[in-house]
């Protein structure tokens, strides 16, 4: 009854042709996807940086705002975790005891000075600062509200007797290892609604624009054309200025990230209005018509899944300019700044000459800047490879 | 016989003898001379007397091509033509210097961070010395009072000539004041610093070198005002008052046959309208009409002149007519030429500093910034030196705020005492101001004057956290929730938003001071804004703390009550108690009655304003005010940090700055006159 | 055809009146005006200010006028009279403060765009239609980094490299011989020498943008009928990329030039003030972030509004001329 049988090779290429032809939409482009090793390897890293972001309490040892600085290790360089030195091997990584002077003599510049007779020895899941994942604290009309998903303080590593900088410290202090993480965070979180907001309202208005043409397409290209003219400097400024000076920067981040959103629209619906337009006038829509299918029914099964897959590259290609854009707008000081972890702010820092002599590891924020956009811009690609059907016969 | 031949020889050598050339001396070497009535510089006539010498007047080499760069001068008469009778005679700090050269500079832009190095070619009636406490001559040869403070009588120079020849008299002091500075056409409202209590000033000139301030008020800070103020107190009435309409009926029909609406129009192209003197001239705001006017910039009795500008920087030439010259009679200035570049970044100023590419800066450099100076002192060929502010950044808690529970909270003084010492000073100035700062409390004079109390420097300063928890909960601020932070006595959370711009004060600096209130269970959140949203905030009583520098000198105080009065500063600065600010300026209208120690403050700087500074009297007032300013705690204090002065190596007779700050008019105490390069 | 003119005529001065009103109604919003704001500055340099000089500051630059007043009035003046009127903080008037800067910023704009499309439009059709995987995700990295790299931090780089390691500094559109020169060869040689280097960094970042667009439209046309068609009837290599999809994928990129003009100039005033460029960049920068100077910053955008639009206009026509389809007003 049960007879176990061995799959022949016909008939294992028979199931893959068949699991092809039936394949949904969705399968197809992922299936492409990973073929495809470039995009395969950005979108490893893109998750990568993204669950670094997500766990980014968890991940650092020290607190990123003032409370958590070292005040033993300002300006102090990277230190790496060793496992031997002279004094002999180690099963456990370990850091040096440092000590520091300054003064007149050495430019006010505190000169380190590592102890190699005195080892601080790495600790895994240490108890340091509390912090909450997936949580939110605000106080409105007076009420405290306090919730979180995980409350938490174990913290991946540590050291014993010391605090160790994986990517040295600024110049309170602060851990830039920690403020890398929290605000690659912060920076995925304002891109992210950035997009979000622009996608709907580009969707919205891009798509009664194709959907119906004639004149209320040519007044909303107008109110788009003017929109995309508007420089975006003035705007950000008069918005960010215009924030009650009540608001906490959180709440200010917030709102940066609908502005970028509210910016971000008309290139997205332009692209939308262009591909309805070319779409609606094919001959499956007509004859969709002509078999009496409702407007809601075109476009929900006929319209919406031709562009799905435009519209998903086209997110993850909106990302890294939304990300961009706050980053320049918290260089020119109109953003988030200080002490508020974003990629902007802490460039911000690195834009001193002091810095840029003396201080090199600032920059290491820097490039996961460039890693997260290169990422996004590389997945999207290859996304957009993958969605396209007629890329059979190519890579 | 023999004794007669003898005699008569020795009687014909002896004025020979007198006619030896005078010593090149210096403020480091006087070579014997004595000192004459004021420090580091003589007029002619004591100087010839003390050094026993006979004058011989020299020019730069170069004067002739100045002159020629100068649009429209005439013809260059000979050197003694061109000093006054009087020149005034520099002793220059370590030599006599050379001729040459070209001082390079760097501003913000045409208007913006240009003091520094304006004040270098600043002149005006008179001057603070570099000791910031003895007022010299400087234009005016001598001055004088009347003995109640209300006549100022100065005595110009007999044969002072502005920079195109033209003669400089008494008349050019009288222009200034009655047909600019009190115009309404010009100055809707005539400035604070030109009235006396809201009171105008008449000026008489009974001749050509004499001038006669006379006031409706005792004010006895006039004659500093002379010595600290950019605005010169004089203007050329033949080069202005061709087109000032009340000065020379023909004015208009002369400014149409230029291309301008009117006179006046031709007033503000070249006088801007204002007593700066980094305002546009003609050649950047008139350059189609600039060629058939009388002058490409309006003389100046200034070391240097305009001769070239645009918006990316501007160009100078020493004036021909400077009324300075050295101990030997070289005519100053030294230096042959300035040029001013802009760069309105502070990061690509530092560059340049770095770099060597400047010689001489002082404005907008932080203590911040040292370190990378100081280490690149040997590369870019220059010197830093780090001199002590006047202003100290300060927290203040808004006394008045809008809401009344936490008016109440901040509105007692056991709180802000409580509050001061919570602030762990050490580990601030360690971290923020390198350990460079020198601890203190806010005084409200800057630098504290010997004969105040010193307890006051010291008071509140004190770090005690456990202290200051203990009179929190005295208070009634205690935490009720658990979460660590105290609430307000009716059970409110509470907490202070601590809003700053990096103008006023460093965001390390309200991090830290944040960091040790959350210590002591006091929630607060900082935030960065810009220097106007800060200021908006202010003005619309929005803060809960204010976070500025502040403190002014005493020879400021002496003409300016504004830290004294409701709201304790002008619209730029650290202001507090706007309510009560509200009810001065409404006479009780509107707004909160301040306390009585603020009514007797308030009183108190008056009377003080019009007191002879040094009597007993005075010094009763001044700690009177200190006293009551300091132990109601309205500005907390931090530490007074010093600032960096850069100045290239080639810029000899540069002297040791006695403070970094703008109050006396930044440079001009230290003679800009007599610096020099030398390659 | 003239029809067609007049429309995109009369959307023009629709559209800069919008942006013109936007702008304004933008700066009005953020406190501070430029009165003070120029009083700030003097109080910086020692003077002290009271609430009396900035209300009087405010009356002479006609600040205390509803905004509606100066905003009519400003409009009048600039199109009726052609006059921008006075800067507020410089003190100067805008017509002559802007005349050479605005052709050199859009001249710098203008080459970096072209420069942008010249690295992408090449290198999109290659990615889009080779096999060469190395060639092309390295050709593809080396343009994106453009976009990762944010100009502003790519530009301190630069600059700190050259200060450091070769003693200039290379700021500044001009050199200090020719700074306050007339216009000559000799000047404008100089100039270029100087200017490669904003062109650059703007071309750069502007790339990633260009190039994805040409690649996600030659990726489009490739896939299509007669593409293949064309490849079965034996056309093959370059000429079949040249003569088939390249040119249909040009429309929309000439669509787009007005816009990424605008985007390229957004990015210039960064860009301006750490290379501390003199011209109109920087001046919209100063204007907005520093002064609030309504009346500057309203002429600068207005003046670009204009080019845009006009080189919109111009695209318009030539899409039109290319494209029939354009023509029959079908599509774009």
């Amino acid at each position: 009854m049960f007879k176990s049988k061995t799959v022949g090779a016909p008939e294992i290429d028979q199931k893959a042709k068949e699991a092809y032809f039936t394949a949904s939409q969705g399968q197809l482009i992922l299936a492409r996807f990973k073929s495809n090793r470039t995009a395969m390897i950005a979108a490893w890293a893109l998750i990568i940086m993204i669950m670094m972001g997500l766990f980014a309490p968890f991940l650092s040892p020290y607190d990123p705002t003032i409370a958590g600085r070292d005040d033993q290790y300002e300006n102090g360089a990277p230190q790496m975790p060793k496992m031997w030195d002279e004094n002999g091997f180690s099963l456990r990584p370990f850091i040096y005891a440092t000590e520091r002077e300054r003064s007149m003599a050495t430019n006010f510049r505190w000169v380190v000075k590592e102890n190699r007779e005195e080892r601080l020895y790495m600790t895994v899941f240490t108890r340091d600062w509390d912090y909450t994942i997936f949580g939110v604290d605000f106080t409105l009309f007076g009420q405290n509200v306090d919730v979180a998903l995980i409350r938490s303080n174990i913290h991946l590593f540590g050291v014993e007797g010391g605090k160790i900088h994986l990517f040295g410290t600024d110049a309170s202090g602060k851990d830039i290892f920690g403020r890398t993480l929290h605000a690659i965070w912060t920076s995925l979180a304002v891109g992210t609604l950035g997009v979000m907001i622009s996608f709907v309202l580009a969707l919205a208005i891009g798509g009664i624009a194709g959907y119906f043409g004639g004149w209320l397409d040519s007044v909303l290209q107008m109110i788009t054309d003017a929109i995309r003219t508007v420089p975006q400097i003035p705007l950000f400024m008069a918005m960010a200025a215009f924030l009650p000076p009540e608001w906490s920067s959180e709440a200010r981040f917030f709102f940066i990230s609908i502005i970028l959103g509210l910016i971000g629209w008309p290139t997205l619906a332009r692209r939308i209005r262009t591909h309805l337009l070319t779409e609606r006038s094919q001959e499956y829509v007509l004859a969709a018509e002509l078999c009496g299918a409702s407007s809601s029914h075109i476009i929900r099964r006929h319209l919406l899944p031709s562009f799905t897959s435009y519209i998903i590259v086209d997110l993850m290609i909106s990302f890294p300019y939304m990300v961009r854009s706050e980053t320049a707008l918290s260089f020119i000081g109109l953003g988030l700044k200080d002490p508020v972890n974003s990629l902007g702010a802490m460039m911000q820092n690195v834009s001193k000459a002091d810095v840029l002599l003396n201080y090199q590891w600032y920059f290491i924020p820097v490039f996961f800047f460039i890693a997260l956009v290169l990422a996004f811009v590389f997945v999207g690609d290859g996304l957009r490879d993958a969605a396209d059907p007629y890329s059979d016969n190519k890579k | 016989m023999k004794r007669l031949l003898w005699s008569s020889a020795a009687l014909l050598v002896l004025p020979f003898a007198a006619y030896a050339n005078c010593p090149a001396i210096s403020v480091a070497d006087m070579g014997g001379v004595a000192p004459g009535a004021f420090p580091a510089q003589y007029e002619l006539g004591d100087f010839q007397t003390a050094a026993g010498c006979t004058m011989e007047l020299s020019e730069n080499p170069a004067v002739a091509d100045f002159n020629a760069q100068i649009r429209n001068n005439p013809a260059l008469p000979a050197v003694a033509d061109r000093l006054p009778s009087e020149p005034l005679v520099v002793v220059p700090y370590a030599s006599t210097g050379k001729y040459g050269g070209t001082l390079d500079a760097l501003s913000n832009a045409t208007e913006a961070g240009t003091s520094d190095f304006m004040s270098i070619r600043h002149v005006n009636l008179v001057r603070y010395s570099d000791d910031l406490e003895t007022i010299v001559p400087n234009i005016a040869k001598s001055w004088a009072w009347n003995d109640d403070f209300t006549q100022l009588t100065f005595t110009l120079r007999a044969g002072h000539k502005w920079s195109d020849g033209q003669p400089f008299t008494s008349a050019d002091v009288k222009f200034w004041y009655d047909n600019l500075a009190l115009d309404p056409n010009i100055n809707e409202k005539p400035k604070d610093y030109v009235t006396v209590g809201g009171e105008r000033m008449t000026v008489d000139t009974p001749d050509d070198v004499t001038v006669v301030f006379n006031l409706p008020a005792p004010k006895p800070g006039l004659l500093a005002h002379f010595a600290t103020h950019f605005a010169q107190a004089f203007q050329p009435k033949h080069f202005l008052g061709q087109f000032h309409p009340d000065v020379n009926p023909e004015a208009d029909t002369l400014a149409k046959s230029l291309g301008f609406e009117n006179g006046y129009a031709v007033i503000r192209a070249y006088y801007g309208n204002s007593d700066w003197m980094d305002t546009a001239t003609p050649m950047l705001n008139s350059p189609d009409l600039v060629a058939k006017m009388p002058g490409d910039a309006a003389p100046t009795l200034e070391s240097h002149i305009v001769v070239r500008e645009t918006t990316e920087g501007r160009h100078f030439v020493a004036n021909p007519y400077f009324h300075m010259i050295d101990t030997t009679g070289q005519q100053l200035p030294y230096i042959n030429e300035m040029d001013e570049l802009f760069a309105n970044d502070q990061e690509v100023r530092l560059l340049k500093l770095v770099n060597g590419e400047v010689d001489y800066k002082t404005q907008s450099l932080q203590l911040s910034d040292a370190p990378l100076m100081l280490e690149n002192q040997e590369k870019g060929n220059y010197t830093i030196q780090l001199k002590p502010k006047i202003s100290m950044q300060t927290v203040s808690f808004n006394v008045t705020h809008q809401d009344e529970a936490k008016r109440a909270v901040f509105g007692d003084v056991r709180f802000r005492k409580a509050m001061s010492e919570a602030i762990d000073r050490d580990a601030l100035n360690s971290t923020a101001y390198f350990g460079q700062g020198a601890l203190q409390q806010y005084t409200g004079f800057s630098p504290l004057p010997e004969y105040i109390d010193p307890k006051w420097k010291t008071y509140a300063m004190e770090f005690n956290p456990e202290g200051t928890k203990a009179v929190l909960d005295e208070l009634g601020l205690k935490d009720v929730d658990g979460d660590g932070f105290r609430e307000l006595p009716d059970g409110a959370p509470l907490v202070i938003n601590m809003q700053f711009a990096t103008q006023g004060i460093a965001g390390q600096v309200v991090e830290l001071i944040s960091q040790n209130w959350a210590n002591v269970g006091i929630k607060s959140a900082v935030k960065e804004v810009t220097p106007d949203e800060y200021r908006s905030a202010q003005s619309s009583n929005q803060l809960d703390v204010g976070l500025w520098e502040k403190g002014q000198p005493l020879g400021i105080i002496l003409g300016n009550n504004e830290l004294w009065v409701p709201p304790f500063e002008n619209y730029f600065a650290h202001r507090s108690g706007m309510l009560w600010a509200e009810w001065v300026d409404s006479n009780g209208a509107s707004g909160v009655e301040p306390p009585e120690y603020v009514k007797t403050l308030m009183a108190d700087i008056n009377t003080l304003q019009s007191t002879p500074a040094g009597t007993d009297e005075f010094k009763a007032i001044a700690n009177r005010m200190v006293a009551a300013m300091v132990e109601n705690v309205l500005f907390i204090g931090t530490a007074l940090t010093p600032d960096p002065i850069y100045h290239s190596n080639k810029l000899k007779n540069f002297p040791e700055f006695k403070t970094a700050s703008y109050e006396y008019y930044r440079t001009y105490p230290y003679r800009g006159a007599q610096w020099y390069l030398e390659e | 055809m003239l029809r067609f003119a007049l429309t995109r005529a009369f959307l023009a001065i629709v559209t800069l009146l919008t942006v013109s009103l936007i702008v304004f109604t933008l700066m009005e919003l953020v406190p501070g005006t430029c009165a003070e704001r120029y009083l700030a500055f003097k109080n910086t340099s020692g003077s002290q200010i009271s609430i009396a000089d900035i209300e009087v500051e405010k009356v002479r630059l006609g600040l205390d006028r509803p905004f509606m007043t100066r905003w009519g009035s400003w409009v009048y003046d600039v199109v009726v009279h052609g006059e921008f009127g006075d800067s507020c903080i410089l003190r100067l008037n805008i017509n002559q403060l802007l005349a050479d800067k605005f052709w050199v910023s859009l001249g710098i704009c203008m080459a970096a765009l072209i420069l942008s499309y010249a690295i992408a439009v090449p290198i999109g059709i290659l990615s889009s239609s080779s096999n060469n995987a190395v060639a092309n995700n390295s050709l593809r990295f080396v343009s994106y980094l453009g976009l990762a790299l944010p100009n502003f931090l790519l530009a301190l780089i630069i600059m700190l490299i050259s200060t450091v390691y070769f003693g200039d500094s290379l700021t500044g559109l001009f050199s200090k011989e020719y700074r306050d020169a007339a216009w000559s060869w000799a000047k404008f040689g100089d100039f270029l020498s100087r200017a490669w280097l904003p062109v650059f960094i703007l071309g750069w970042s502007a790339t990633a943008f260009a190039l994805q667009t040409v690649r996600a439209l030659m990726l489009d046309e490739i896939g299509k009928l007669y593409v293949t068609a064309a490849s079965a009837r034996g056309v093959s290599g370059a000429r079949l990329l040249w003569r088939y999809p390249a040119k249909h994928s040009l429309g929309p990129v000439i669509n787009s030039l007005g816009f990424d003009l605008n985007r390229i100039f957004n990015e210039l005033p960064i860009v301006a003030l750490i290379l501390t460029l003199t011209e109109a960049g920087a001046l919209l920068f100063d204007s907005l972030a520093r002064s609030n100077d309504q009346q500057l910053a309203g002429a600068i955008i207005f003046l670009l509004t204009a080019s845009i639009v006009a080189l919109n206009f111009v695209t318009d026509i030539l899409l039109a001329l290319i494209d029939p389809r354009v023509r029959r007003g079908l599509i774009g």
